[in-house]
């Protein structure tokens, strides 16, 4: 290494008096080294301060006051209870087979009081419909597990459209068998599943209990 | 702690300097001096904390006679040993983990990204390796204090700074291969 890169860094700090400093300018336009050397300090001493001055600003980020991520979980959490508050009245509504079966009750019955007639009227009607938006989903299967239950089917909720892409259609029996062929107050149920192209995919036919209210109605 | 007045408002009638000229010389000096501080190892707050403390310690200073000369390295000196004080890790700020110091450039491409971050992860490593000393002579250099009033703050001589500060530089060049 040259005799003079000693005096490089002063140099360029202008540190040096007038006569030094000129002395560094002259063999710097002849020294190679020395020239390369001044580069690689001046790089140096500006990585240096740039280095100090990202872990300054890297500190800042660190010291951020606390309360900071605290207001954020807080207003997280706050906008969870709030989210929570708004929802729970539809929660609530899906608790439909009491509701439903009350106010059905309370429809065909007579046993049942005035009372409970009034109860089911009070319902909002907003309720009622979603009620009746969740008795519909389930209308095509339960309909046909409840035909020896306490609440008899009606044929309009049969004929209520399932959330499944299934047609459901009632056929009275006398319609295609003879008469005598089938016992009375059966019915038939048609399910057609309709492919994408809308050909019949598929059908069953299903056998029916026809409710004893149709059949006093009938001839 | 962002504001740009001087934390109080002492009489000055003997300072000799008009409290005009206090106020611009804090808001030429108090950046540096946080810069300086929180490089040497202090937190944010910490380093307003001490260079506030400074000031109000260079108006009791200036009111009770003292020298005006070397403002600038009054005050660094000051802020020096109230930091030596309050610290009870010095070397904390430079023993932090490898890669927890993020590169400056949001904007760089992501292979100058790369590049840069491995110029630093160098650049801290040659950095442990200085002494304490030397840490100190190139922060306060960085500051754009001259050797002498290096000296002054450290309380050492101005050619022990020239020599400090080029033993240096030549370990981070060799270190850093640049």
């Amino acid at each position: 290494m040259c005799d003079d890169s000693g005096r490089l860094i002063a140099w360029l700090d202008q540190e040096l008096p007038e006569d030094e400093a000129a002395f560094v300018e002259r063999h710097l336009q002849v020294c190679v080294g020395c020239q390369t050397r001044l580069v690689a300090y001046q790089q140096v001493s500006r990585t240096f301060d740039a280095y100090c001055d990202a872990e300054i600003a890297s500190e800042r980020r660190r010291s951020l006051p606390r309360w900071i991520p605290v207001m954020s979980a807080g207003a997280a959490a706050a906008v969870a209870v709030a989210a929570v508050f708004l929802t729970f009245p539809r929660g609530r509504v899906l608790q439909p087979p009491i509701n439903s079966q009350t106010a059905l009750s309370a429809a065909t019955d007579p046993r049942m009081g005035a009372a409970h007639s009034v109860v089911a009227l009070e319902t909002p009607p907003s309720a009622v419909n979603r009620v009746e938006r969740v008795d519909r989903r389930y209308a095509a299967v339960p309909a046909r597990r409840r035909s020896a239950g306490a609440a008899p089917p009606e044929v309009r909720d049969v004929g209520a459209l399932p959330a499944e892409p299934a047609i459901e259609i009632t056929i009275p029996s006398d319609a295609v068998f003879p008469p005598g062929a089938v016992p009375e107050g059966v019915s038939f149920v048609a399910d057609v599943i309709l492919g994408a192209d809308g050909s019949a995919e598929r059908l069953r036919l299903q056998p029916r209990f026809v409710t004893s209210e149709r059949r006093a109605t009938r001839p | 702690m962002s504001g740009e007045t001087l934390p109080l408002r002492l009489p000055l009638p003997r300072f000799g300097t008009r409290e005009g000229e206090a106020t611009a010389l804090y808001r030429e000096l108090r950046k540096p001096l946080v810069r300086y501080l929180v490089s040497l190892g202090l937190s944010g707050d910490e380093a307003q904390d001490v260079v506030q403390d400074a000031f109000v310690g260079l108006q009791r200073h200036l009111a009770a006679g003292g020298s005006q000369e070397n403002i600038r390295s009054w005050l660094y000196r000051v802020a020096h040993n109230h930091a030596r004080n309050r610290q009870t890790s010095y070397d904390r700020r430079f023993s932090a983990p490898l890669g927890e110091v993020d590169t400056m450039s949001d904007e760089a491409t992501p292979e100058r990204a790369v590049l840069e971050k491995e110029k630093f992860r160098r650049l801290g490593n040659a950095i442990r390796l200085l002494s304490e000393r030397e840490r100190e002579c190139l922060l306060l250099r960085g500051g754009g204090l001259r050797y002498r009033e290096i000296g002054e703050v450290l309380g050492i001589p101005t050619s022990t700074v020239g020599d400090t500060v080029e033993r240096a530089i030549k370990k981070l060049a060799e270190k850093c291969n640049v």
